[in-house]
C-alpha cells in the first residue's frame, strides 16, 4: 500500500515534534518538559477557542510609551528595571503623563515572559486620584486572583492593605492581559485614606535596592533601624527614634515578658500587629518574613507603628501547618506574650467564622472569578511559572487557570477546616477533686469563669502560677495560657528565619482558695465555648 | 371608534393632569394612565427651537493645545466667554468621565454658580435632566443642570450638559449657612473610601469624622438610634428613591451631605448619575449613613409617600415638562428613552433592593485606631445638663428655653455655648468680663437688651488682653436683637469650626437688629461681622481703632445714623460691604485712614445724605460693586471717589451730593457716572423709600427726653 504525501508529512512532523520532546527532556528533565510541553500545547490550541468574546468587567488601563523606551528597558532586564521613562495612561480619550518603569528583580515571573510587571508613576490628578503611583503585576498564580483575594481577606479583618484592583492592561494599543493593579505605599498612606492631611512617617521593609549589576546580599530587617527605608516626606526625628527604640526591644533578650510587653505596647499598635498576624495565619502565608514584604506605618493619631499587609499569597504555607508561625523577629517576642497571642488567635477564629463558616469568602471568590472571566479570555499573554524551577516563566492557558481556580478552593477550605478545629477544639479532660485538673493535647488556651461574692479579686494558683482573677460580665475571669516551646534543635533567637512555636501538652492542677467553685465553668478561651 | 378616539384626545389633550386623574368613579392604575396619556395627551409644545447657550473656551496662557486637546488633569486658565462673561477661568479635565470641570473667579454674584462640569450630552441627557427634576420636586437639594454648547477655539465641542458644582456657593445659592460639606464613598475595596472627605478645617474635620465614626460603628453594632438622630429622614427616604429611579449602583456611588453644624444634621445632596466608575467588585457596601435607616418604620413610610407623590403628579409634571423635553430630544437628535418610569417609581418592592450585607472598609479597625470618638448618646439631655451647670455656676436664670443674664457682674473665664433651641438674653445692666481668648457661642436667639442708660457691657477680663468673640452661629431660622451694648477689647475667634472674624459676629441668622450701640476698641478682623439674613442698624456708634468697623457679606440690609469715628492711628476701613444689598442712611464717616465706605464683590449699595469727612478715601468700590450716592456731604476726604479699574461696568452712580475741599474728587473718571435724581424704583431695590417719614416727635416726661430704652 502506497503512503500517500500527506501521510507522510503527517509522520515527519510527529517525528519532529518527538525529538524536540526528547531533547527537551534530556535537557531539562522530564517532569520539568512535560509540563512547558503542555502549557505551550494547551495555550495554542484551548486558548485560541474562545470566541464572541464578552466585554470586561475589570477596569481597563491604557498605557502608552515609545516603544524605543519599551525596547532599551526589555534588552537589559532585569537592571533596567529602576529607570523611569516617559509614558501616557490614557482614559476617557485623555491623556494623562505619567513615568514608567519595569519593577521586581527577585522573582522572575515580573521580568520573564511577555507580560512584566510594571510601575506608572502620576501626577496629583489622575484617574487613579489620590493615588498616584501603582504597580502593575504580573499575577504570580494560574489563577492570577491569590494576591488578591488574600489582601481581601487581610483588609476584612481590619489591617491596614494597599488599594488592589484587578485590571486588564492594553499596551501602545495592543492587549497586554490581565494584572493586579496595586498601590505603591508612601508618606501619602493615611492622607490618601483621609485620615490627615500632612504626610506621616512610613517604613519600607525590603531587600536592599539594588544600585549595581548585581544581587545584593539580604539583610535581616530588625538587625538594624537602618534597615528599613524610609518613604516619606514627613519630618523623621520622632519616628527614627521609635524605631531605633522598637529594634532595641527586639534585640534585647534580656527582658522579661512582662517589661517586654510594656516597651513593646508604647511602640507598635498591638492590635493592629495582633491583626496582622491573625491574617497571616488566615490567609497562610510565608510571604513576609526577616527579609522582605514589611511596611510599617506610624500613626497619625496614637504616634505608634502598624504593619500594611503587603504580597499577601493565599496558601503560601509555611512548612508543617504550624499554628504559630514565627515570620520575622517582632512575631517571634509578640506570640510570646499570652494574651496578645490569645486576641490573635480570637481574631483569626472570627475570622475564620465570617470567612468560612458564613461562606463570605467562596462569596466573594465566586463574584470575582465571574468579573475577571472575561478578561481572561482574553488573555493571550498568560505568563508564570509552570514548573517549580523559577526560570520556567512561559505562556499558560486558560485551562491552568480553571485548574487553578479548583485547585484553590479545594486547598482553602481543607485548610481552613483544620484551622477551626485546631483553634475550636475542646477535648480537655476535666478532673475535679479537692483541685481542678485539667489535661489536654490540644492547643487553645482555656478559661475559667465562676461566680463569686468576693469583692476582692479572688486568686487561683494554676501550677506554680498564681492568677489573679478578672471581672468579665459579672463573672470571675481567668484564662489559661499555654506553654510554647519551639521544636526541638531549632535556634531560639528572634532572627533565625522562618521558625515556629509548637504548644506544648497542658497536665495542669488548679486550686481555688474556697474550693472549686460549684458553678465554674470551663471555656475554650479562643471560641468561648463551653468544655463538658 | 373614531368618536371614542376623538374623545380621549380631547380628554387628555385640554383637561389638566391633576384632576383628570380623579374622574370620579373611576380608577386608573398609574401605569394604565402613563400609558393612555403618552397615547392620548396632545397638549400644544413649543415648535420653534432656540439655540442654545453657547460657552466658549480661547487659548491658554499655560499651554499651547486649546481645551479639546488638553492633555492630563491639571487645571489651566483660559479665556472665557458666555452668559454674558468674559473673564480667564480654570478648567481641566473630568478624572472619573468625559468632560471638563470649570471654575470660575471667586468674586462672582452671590446667586450666581462659582463651578460646573460640562458633560457630553448624548442619549441620556434626558435622564439627567429627569432626575434632576424629580429630586428637586421631592425636596432634594440637588445642583442645576442645563444644556449647553461648548466651543473650543472655534472647534464646536456640541451640546452638553452643564452641571452645577457642588461647593460653598451651591450652598449659599440655597440659602445654607453654617454648613459643612461631607463626602463618602460606599465601596468596600476601596481603602480611600471608607472615612469622609469633609471640607473644613482640620478641628471641624477631626469632630465630624469621629461623629461618622462613631455612628457607623454603632450601625456594625446594630444600632441606628445615634445615626438616626444625625441624618435628616425625610432627605434620606428622597435620595434613596431617586437613587433607586436612577439605577444608581451604590457601591460605586459618592454621597455628598451638607452637615447643619446647628441642627446637628447631615443632609444628602442629589446629584445626577453621570459618572462611569468601572463595576463595582463583590456585593457588599461599607457602613453607611443611608441604608441603615431604609430599615426604619418611618423612614419606610417616608419613602412609599413620595413614591405615592410621584404616582399622582406623574402626568402633571411631565405635561410641564414636555415643552422642554421635547426641546432637548431635538436638540440632541436622540430618541425618547422613558428610564424614569411611574411604574418603577411605585415599584413597591423598591425598598427590598437597598438590603446590602454592610462591612468595614479595608484596614478599617487599623485605621480607625485612635480617632477621637464622641459618645454615642449626643442628644438634647446632655445639652440641658450644660445648661444647669452653666445656670450654676454663673447665676443664670433658666426659664423655659430660655437663658437670661440678668442685672450683674459676669467674670467668664470659659468658653460659654448655648445650644440650638435656646434662646439667650442679656438683661440691661448686665456685665461681662471675658478672659483672654474666651467667646461666647450662640446656636439659638440672642437679645441684648440694654439702653443707653443702662447698658449690657461686655469688656475684657484682663486690661489689654482681648476676649474672643460674642457670637451668633445660625441656620438661618435665628433672630438676634442687639440694643444698648458697649462692648470693646474682642479678637476673634473660631468656634464650631467657623471663622467669627468680628468682636460681634453674626452668622447666618434670620433677622439682626441692633440699635444704640457702641462697638469700641478692638483687634478682630471687624468691630461687627454680620453675614447673612436681613439686618437693620440704628444708630450705631463704633470708635478707636479696629482693622474695619463693621463687614456685611450676603445681607439686605438698612443702616440708619451710623457714627463711625477713626482713631486716624491705623488704616481702618469703616463700612465694609462684600456682598448683598445695603442702604446707608444718614450718618457719619469720620477720620479713617482707609476707606470710610467700602464695597466690593458683588455688593449693591445706597448711600444718602451722610456725612463723609476727613477720611482717605471717603468712597471705595471694586470688583462688581455698585454704590448709589445722594444727598451726602462729603469734605475734607483725601480721596472722594476711588472706583477700580480694570473691568468694565459702573462703580459710582453720583446724584447731587455737596463736595467740599476734597483732595482728589476721583482716582478714575471711569466708572464713575453722574445722573441728575434717585427715583422711587432704584430706592425701592434697597428696601426703602425715596422719601422717609419724619422720625416721630420725641415724647417728654416730667421735661425730660427719655433715651430710647
Amino acid at each position: 500500500m502506497k503512503r500517500g504525501v500527506g501521510g507522510t508529512g503527517l509522520l515527519v512532523l510527529l517525528a519532529i515534534v518527538l525529538v524536540s520532546f526528547v531533547v527537551f527532556a534530556v535537557m531539562l528533565g522530564p517532569g520539568r518538559a512535560v509540563r512547558i510541553a503542555v502549557a505551550s500545547f494547551l495555550t495554542t490550541t484551548v486558548d485560541g477557542l474562545a470566541e464572541d468574546l464578552p466585554p470586561h468587567r475589570l477596569r481597563v488601563v491604557d498605557v502608552r510609551i515609545d516603544p524605543e523606551h519599551l525596547d532599551r528597558m526589555n534588552s537589559d532586564l532585569p537592571w533596567s528595571g529602576g529607570e523611569y521613562r516617559p509614558a501616557e495612561l490614557v482614559e476617557h480619550g485623555v491623556h494623562y503623563p505619567a513615568k514608567f518603569r519595569y519593577r521586581g528583580i527577585y522573582s522572575a515571573s515580573h521580568y520573564l515572559g511577555g507580560k512584566k510587571s510594571f510601575r506608572l508613576a502620576l501626577k496629583k490628578d489622575n484617574p487613579f486620584k489620590p493615588f498616584r503611583r501603582l504597580n502593575f503585576i504580573n499575577p504570580k498564580s494560574f489563577n492570577m486572583l491569590n494576591n488578591h483575594m488574600g489582601i481581601w481577606i487581610a483588609g476584612r479583618m481590619g489591617v491596614a492593605v494597599p488599594w488592589n484592583e484587578m485590571v486588564y492592561v492594553r499596551l501602545n494599543g495592543a492587549d497586554y492581559g490581565v494584572m493586579e493593579m496595586y498601590e505603591q505605599p508612601n508618606g501619602e498612606f493615611e492622607r490618601d485614606r483621609k485620615l490627615t492631611k500632612e504626610e506621616v512617617p512610613v517604613y519600607k521593609g525590603e531587600y536592599p535596592p539594588v544600585t549595581q549589576r548585581a544581587i545584593p546580599e539580604k539583610r535581616t530587617l530588625w538587625r538594624k533601624a537602618s534597615n528599613w527605608e524610609y518613604e516619606s516626606k514627613a519630618d523623621s526625628t520622632i519616628s527614627h527614634a521609635r524605631l531605633a527604640a522598637l529594634v532595641e526591644v527586639i534585640d534585647d533578650s534580656t527582658l522579661t515578658i512582662a517589661a517586654r510587653r510594656d516597651t513593646l505596647a508604647k511602640l507598635i499598635d498591638m492590635d493592629a500587629y495582633a491583626r496582622y498576624l491573625a491574617a497571616m495565619l488566615v490567609v497562610n502565608t510565608k510571604h513576609m518574613d526577616q527579609f522582605h514584604n514589611q511596611w510599617l506605618v506610624m500613626s497619625a493619631r496614637t504616634g505608634l507603628f502598624y504593619p500594611i499587609f503587603w504580597d499577601a499569597l493565599l496558601m503560601f504555607p509555611p512548612a508543617g501547618e504550624p499554628l504559630y508561625f514565627i515570620n520575622d523577629a517582632l512575631a517571634h517576642w509578640f506570640l510570646r506574650i499570652p494574651e496578645w497571642r490569645l486576641l490573635r488567635d480570637r481574631y483569626a477564629y472570627g475570622a475564620l467564622q465570617d470567612l468560612h463558616t458564613g461562606g463570605a469568602f467562596m462569596r466573594h471568590y465566586d463574584q470575582a472569578i465571574e468579573r475577571i472571566k472575561p478578561s481572561i479570555l482574553a488573555d493571550r499573554n498568560k505568563f508564570g511559572h509552570v514548573s517549580p524551577i523559577p526560570s520556567d516563566v512561559h505562556q499558560f492557558s486558560v485551562a491552568h487557570v480553571i485548574s487553578s481556580f479548583a485547585g484553590m478552593r479545594a486547598t482553602v477550605n481543607a485548610y481552613w477546616d483544620r484551622t477551626i478545629a485546631r483553634l475550636a477544639d475542646r477535648s480537655v479532660k476535666v478532673e475535679r477533686g479537692e483541685q481542678l485538673h485539667l489535661t489536654t493535647t490540644n492547643e487553645a488556651p482555656l478559661e475559667l469563669r465562676w461566680h463569686s461574692f468576693d469583692a476582692q479579686a479572688p486568686q487561683v494558683v494554676a501550677g506554680t502560677d498564681t492568677l489573679t482573677a478578672e471581672r468579665k460580665e459579672g463573672w470571675w475571669s481567668v484564662t489559661i495560657h499555654r506553654t510554647l516551646t519551639l521544636p526541638e534543635g531549632s535556634w531560639d533567637r528572634p532572627f533565625a528565619n522562618w521558625q515556629h512555636y509548637v504548644v506544648e501538652p497542658l497536665d495542669l492542677s488548679v486550686s481555688f482558695a474556697a474550693g472549686i467553685p460549684n458553678d465554674l465553668r470551663i471555656s475554650n478561651a479562643i471560641t468561648d465555648e463551653e468544655i463538658r | 371608534m373614531l368618536v371614542v378616539g376623538g374623545g380621549l384626545l380631547g380628554l387628555f389633550s385640554l383637561g389638566r393632569a391633576a384632576w383628570l386623574r380623579q374622574l370620579p368613579g373611576i380608577t386608573v392604575d398609574p401605569a394604565e394612565w402613563s400609558f393612555f396619556a403618552r397615547l392620548f395627551d396632545r397638549h400644544p409644545v413649543a415648535t420653534t427651537v432656540p439655540t442654545l447657550p453657547v460657552l466658549a473656551f480661547g487659548n491658554s496662557n499655560e499651554v499651547s493645545e486649546c481645551l479639546h486637546a488638553q492633555r492630563g488633569g491639571a487645571w489651566r486658565s483660559r479665556w472665557f466667554e458666555g452668559d454674558g462673561k468674559s473673564d480667564s477661568v480654570e478648567v481641566r479635565h473630568q478624572l472619573d468621565r468625559m468632560g471638563y470641570v470649570v471654575r470660575f473667579h471667586k468674586e462672582g454674584p452671590a446667586g450666581t454658580i462659582r463651578g460646573v462640569h460640562l458633560i457630553p450630552a448624548d442619549s441620556l441627557a434626558l435622564r439627567e435632566r429627569w432626575s434632576h427634576i424629580l429630586a428637586t420636586e421631592l425636596g432634594l437639594l440637588t445642583p442645576a443642570l442645563r444644556l449647553v454648547r461648548v466651543r473650543s477655539c472655534d472647534v464646536d465641542l456640541g451640546p452638553h450638559l452643564e452641571l452645577e458644582r457642588i461647593d460653598d456657593r451651591f450652598l449659599l445659592r440655597h440659602g445654607l449657612r453654617g454648613v459643612t460639606l461631607v463626602k463618602m464613598g460606599m465601596d468596600p475595596m476601596r481603602p480611600d473610601r471608607q472615612f469622609p472627605v469633609i471640607d473644613a478645617d482640620s478641628t471641624e474635620q477631626v469632630k465630624l469624622r469621629g461623629l461618622i465614626v462613631r455612628a457607623m460603628a454603632e450601625v456594625a453594632a446594630g444600632r441606628t438610634a445615634m445615626l438616626t438622630r444625625i441624618m435628616d429622614p425625610d432627605a434620606v427616604a428622597a435620595w434613596a428613591l431617586m437613587a433607586w429611579m436612577d439605577q444608581r449602583d451604590l457601591r460605586s456611588a459618592t454621597v455628598t451631605f451638607a452637615y447643619d453644624r446647628i441642627a446637628g444634621h447631615f443632609r444628602p445632596i442629589h446629584q445626577v448619575a453621570l459618572a462611569t466608575e468601572p463595576e463595582a467588585e463583590g456585593n457588599e457596601l461599607l457602613y453607611n449613613m443611608i441604608t441603615p435607616l431604609l430599615e426604619l418604620p418611618e423612614v419606610r413610610s417616608r419613602f412609599m409617600e413620595l413614591q405615592e407623590r410621584i404616582a399622582s403628579n406623574w402626568s402633571a409634571w411631565h405635561q410641564r415638562e414636555a415643552a422642554t423635553d421635547n426641546l432637548w430630544r431635538s436638540l440632541l437628535g436622540v430618541p425618547d428613552r422613558a428610564l424614569h418610569t411611574v411604574e418603577r417609581a411605585t415599584d413597591p418592592g423598591a425598598l427590598d433592593h437597598f438590603k446590602w450585607t454592610m462591612r468595614a472598609g479595608p484596614g478599617h479597625a487599623t485605621l480607625a485606631h485612635g480617632i477621637p470618638l464622641p459618645p454615642a448618646e449626643v442628644t438634647s439631655p446632655s445639652d440641658t445638663v450644660e445648661l444647669v451647670r452653666l445656670a450654676e455656676r454663673y447665676d443664670l436664670i433658666l426659664q423655659g428655653d430660655s437663658i437670661l443674664f440678668p442685672r450683674g457682674k459676669y467674670t467668664i473665664e470659659e468658653d460659654l455655648e448655648f445650644p440650638a433651641g435656646h434662646t439667650v438674653v442679656m438683661q440691661q445692666g448686665a456685665r461681662l468680663f471675658l478672659a483672654p481668648g474666651r467667646s461666647i457661642l450662640v446656636k439659638g436667639d440672642l437679645h441684648i437688651r440694654g439702653t443707653l442708660r443702662n447698658p449690657v457691657f461686655i469688656r475684657p477680663l484682663e486690661e489689654g488682653v482681648g476676649f474672643g468673640t460674642i457670637a451668633l452661629l445660625g441656620n438661618g431660622t435665628q433672630q438676634c436683637a442687639i440694643s444698648g451694648l458697649y462692648i470693646s477689647g474682642g479678637t476673634g475667634a473660631k468656634l464650631a469650626g467657623m471663622h467669627c472674624e468680628g468682636m460681634v459676629t453674626i452668622l447666618a441668622a434670620a433677622r439682626t437688629a441692633i440699635t444704640s450701640s457702641v462697638l469700641q476698641e478692638s483687634t478682630a478682623e471687624a468691630s461687627l461681622v454680620v453675614d447673612g439674613g436681613e439686618l437693620r442698624m440704628d444708630e450705631v456708634r463704633w470708635e478707636d481703632g479696629a482693622r474695619h468697623f463693621a463687614r456685611l457679606d450676603q445681607v439686605r440690609a438698612v443702616v440708619r445714623d451710623p457714627v463711625m469715628i477713626g482713631a486716624r492711628t491705623n488704616a481702618t476701613t469703616g463700612l465694609w460691604l462684600r456682598s448683598g444689598t445695603v442702604a446707608v442712611l444718614g450718618g457719619t464717616f469720620t477720620a479713617m485712614r482707609g476707606e470710610a465706605i467700602r464695597a466690593e464683590g458683588s455688593a449693591q449699595a445706597l448711600v444718602r445724605h451722610a456725612r463723609l469727612s476727613r477720611n482717605a478715601t471717603a468712597l471705595y468700590s471694586g470688583g462688581q460693586a455698585e454704590v448709589l450716592v445722594e444727598g451726602c456731604t462729603i469734605d475734607a476726604n483725601e480721596v472722594a471717589f476711588a472706583p477700580a479699574t480694570g473691568s468694565p461696568g459702573d462703580r459710582f452712580i453720583r446724584y447731587p451730593n455737596t463736595m467740599l475741599e476734597n483732595g482728589k474728587e476721583h482716582t478714575s473718571a471711569s466708572g464713575i457716572k453722574d445722573a441728575s435724581a434717585l427715583d422711587a424704583a432704584t430706592v425701592s431695590r434697597f428696601g426703602v423709600p425715596l422719601t422717609e417719614a419724619p422720625p416721630p416727635a420725641p415724647r417728654r416726661r416730667g421735661g425730660v427726653t427719655r433715651q430710647a430704652d
